[in-house]
């Protein structure tokens, strides 16, 4: 039995244009588009103003260390603020101005403390970090180098004058996305949200239209025998499956291929954790899709959840900064469990040992949707047998 | 026609009866409250409780100290008191603490190797490895910042007091210390932290989505239904004046929503407000009919209410990403940088960063505003393929 409401909801999906449109093809442009939009991965040479009133050889010095970091690029000068902000207002490609004071080498030779300002834009959250990271490194290289000039004019060597500089280094190491690359960031979790929204919304559509069209006529003789509901769901269940397998191919293997997201983890783990997570997304699908009647609800109710399912699966926003009820809460949604547990198996490339917390509560959550999924089925195959039922009593006494 | 309902204005105002015939299709199900006011309303709560701590605090950071020293306690101390960082665990070795970071319960990871104190006092040079996991790079970047701050200041201190020992005095000590410092300032940035900045694009998002799916399901299912001819009718046979009629209560929705952001952003976040309000109101006005109007569009093209509501899905929630907010747009690649100007919400975030937050003047403002209407230019170019569609019954009843 399963076999046949396997092909019959296969054809259902496969007949309607709107449902491919969503369960197919949605997530190959949306993946695509988003992830051709973040291909350059991290901000580079961005334009910066530079006031130099001091005009000697070190603000030069200085200028040109700014110039080479990756980040900023130096392609304006200004003579004042005044002119540094009508060229910042003007151009909206300029991100930020460095003012390095008069009398700044004076100070350096004198052996008195000098101010360089750094004014980043920060009404962009990237441009303000990438600026403001470039203007730390430099001023801190540049300083640095002025002090072991000093010191070692004192007379002390050159590891002498490096630990009298800075006693206590911190020694940083970025481990996975050391390069901090916006789309390796956001994109593999971003897929994971796609995936469960577009099947949610899918499933939801489909369920719609079957009752608009009360398509589960023939299934209700089977559905009501003692156990009967399982095939029906089952067969649902699959269809869906075999069909996001395809994305899934497509997403996590071609797409992370192509755009050289991290993949440090063994496709078997990934596959083991992906599995359940379809299967929880699912079920969790076919429960709800019972009360929508009409086959737009799924789109008009689901929709906007989409941003918020990913901002409380932790990609971005800490997990521990969201309200911990608002956090449980979310837990209704298999990403918030899935999307943590894989971003470590891809980005570390840890074992399955390291995600059996959350293989466990997908495992739970399978199981608790599976058991949703069925009551509603049969809950819904009873109300179609009545719908019948009192049609054919009409049409009789017609 | 009944001739008694042809009593009184209102009844015979074209405009009116379309626009009572709409509300009475509004109050007939649940649909309608829900993506005009129940679902912007639980959108905008969740948003507002998801990132109601402002700026990621206390994240995990596990501790080696194989040093055991006076400093190395007060090190512990230090980097716990750091805004962003927490020691949650202290560990023994390196490979331990890359076991906690695998099942994901720190961040980070500082080692402070044996003989730190030692050395320190002997003026050799210690380093500190600190190991940050930056596949998320928001916390990453949190992580740095506090980290490398509580060392560098620890740092000078020491060196400070080392001047001071020899005879310098505080000042001449500092500047021996850190020879240029330096200042950051922010241009503009109301919060410094990165929720508030994404709420300020997010609330207006969920403004936009309902907008365009709201406007998309009231002409779709005119179209999916078959009742186009009973619109017209209402409207004395105008498109326009059926249109107007139509859209009106939604508007008037949508601008109380919008009010109601605004009340937010202005009043309980504190945005602050340098440049003309007037022009905001203004934009949101105007963003709001821009998406309706593109609703319409969506449904003359298709023809189809489901096929118009999943291209207005991804069409609206696509604008956050380019709007170019999160990642800017001089940083995409052409093609993507040339497709952030085909959303009417690119124009709204430019203008609110220029007269929210930035306070430029009003005429750099208005160059975002101008551009907003030829949207819903665009539309009305195809209000003819709309009536037809309306009246042709070979496009009914899709789904």
């Amino acid at each position: 039995m399963t076999g046949e409401f396997y092909q019959d909801e296969m054809k259902a999906i496969l007949k309607d244009q709107g449902a491919l449109l969503i369960l197919l093809g949605a997530i190959i442009i949306y993946s695509l588009i988003y992830a051709y939009a973040y291909k350059m991965e991290v901000v580079r040479e961005i334009d910066t103003v530079v006031i130099d009133l001091d005009r000697s050889s070190s603000s030069r010095q200085l200028v040109r260390m700014i110039d080479g970091t990756e980040e900023a690029n130096i392609s304006l000068s200004a003579t004042s603020m005044q002119e540094a902000k009508e060229l910042f207002y003007e151009d909206d490609q300029v991100g930020g101005i460095v003012l390095i004071p008069s009398g700044f080498e004076k100070d350096l030779l004198e052996g008195v403390q000098t101010d360089v300002s750094v004014y980043a834009d920060g009404s962009y959250f990237l441009i303000y970090r990438q600026l403001v990271g470039a203007a730390v490194k430099s001023v801190g290289t540049f300083s640095a180098g002025v002090e072991i000039k000093r010191l070692m004019a004192e007379g002390k060597t050159y590891e002498q004058a490096m630990a009298a500089r800075d006693p206590l280094s911190a020694d940083l190491h970025f481990w996975f996305n050391s390069s901090s690359g916006y789309g390796s960031f956001v994109m593999p979790g971003l897929i994971l949200i796609i995936l469960q929204q577009t099947l949610l919304i899918g499933i939801g559509m489909i369920g719609g239209t079957s009752k608009e069209k009360n398509r589960h006529s023939f299934q209700v003789p089977v559905a009501l025998r003692r156990g009967g509901v399982f095939p029906l769901l089952l067969g649902k269940g699959l269809s869906y499956l075999t069909i996001y397998s395809i994305n899934c191919v497509f997403t996590m293997v071609l797409l992370h291929h192509w755009f050289d997201y991290p993949n440090r983890g063994s496709y078997l783990h990934v596959m083991a954790l992906t599995v359940l997570f379809l299967l929880a997304v699912i079920f969790m699908g076919i429960t709800f899709s019972v009360l929508f009647k009409k086959r737009e609800s799924s789109i008009l109710l689901m929709v906007f959840l989409s941003p918020i399912v990913l901002f409380l699966s932790g990609i971005s926003w800490p997990a521990a900064s969201i309200p911990p009820f608002l956090y449980k809460l979310a837990h209704v949604f298999p990403s918030t469990i899935m999307v943590p547990a894989y971003l470590r198996i891809r980005n570390l490339g840890v074992e399955l040992s390291s995600v059996q917390h959350e293989y466990f509560l997908l495992l739970i959550q399978v199981g608790f949707y599976f058991a949703t999924a069925a009551l509603a089925l049969y809950v819904e195959t009873r109300r179609n047998r009545k719908l019948e039922a009192s049609a054919k009593n009409t049409t009789d006494t017609v | 026609m009944n001739q008694k309902e042809q009593t009184g204005f209102f009844r015979r105002n074209p405009f009116f009866r379309v626009l009572f015939r709409e509300i009475d299709r509004m109050s007939s199900s649940f649909i309608y409250l829900f993506i005009t006011l129940l679902g912007p309303l639980i959108a905008f709560i969740l948003l507002l409780a998801i990132f109601n701590e402002g700026v990621p605090r206390n994240l995990s950071v596990a501790l080696v100290d194989q040093d055991n020293s006076a400093l190395s306690r007060k090190m512990g101390m230090w980097i716990d008191a750091a805004p962003e960082a927490e020691i949650t665990m202290r560990l023994p070795n390196l490979a331990e603490a890359y076991q906690r970071m695998e099942t994901g319960h720190v961040d980070a990871v500082v080692v402070i190797p044996e003989e730190t104190e030692k050395n320190i006092l002997k003026g050799v040079q210690q380093q500190i490895p600190v190991f940050i996991n930056n596949s998320n790079i928001l916390k990453g970047g949190y992580l740095q910042k506090g980290i490398y701050k509580t060392l560098a200041t620890m740092s000078g201190g020491i060196k400070v007091q080392v001047a001071m020992k020899h005879g310098l005095s505080e000042k001449q000590a500092l500047a021996k210390a850190q020879p240029v410092r330096l200042h950051q300032h922010v241009l503009f940035n109301p919060f410094g932290n990165y929720a508030y900045f994404l709420l300020t694009a997010l609330l207006p998002l969920m403004v936009v989505v309902f907008t365009l799916l709201s406007t998309v399901y009231a002409v779709g299912t005119e179209v999916r239904d078959g009742t186009g001819p009973e619109w017209l009718e209402h409207s004395g046979g105008s498109i326009i004046v059926g249109v107007a009629g139509k859209l009106l209560p939604y508007t008037l929705l949508f601008s109380v929503l919008a009010t109601v952001m605004n009340v937010i952003l202005f009043v309980q976040m504190g945005t602050p407000l340098r440049g003309e309000f007037m022009l905001i109101v203004l934009g949101e006005l105007l963003l709001i009919l821009a998406y309706q109007f593109l609703g319409i569009l969506l449904v003359a093209v298709t023809s189809n209410l489901r096929l118009s509501l999943s291209l207005g899905s991804a069409y609206s929630m696509m604008a956050l990403t380019f709007s170019g907010l999160t990642f800017p747009q001089f940083a995409m690649p052409v093609i993507a940088k040339a497709f952030t100007w085909l959303f009417p919400f690119t124009y709204w975030v430019k203008l609110f960063i220029s007269q929210a937050i930035r306070g430029e003047a009003a005429v750099l403002g208005v160059r975002y505003l101008a551009i907003i209407p030829l949207f819903v230019l665009l539309s009305v170019a195809l209000f003819p393929r709309l009536k037809r569609i309306l009246q042709n019954e070979k496009f009914w009843g899709k789904v």
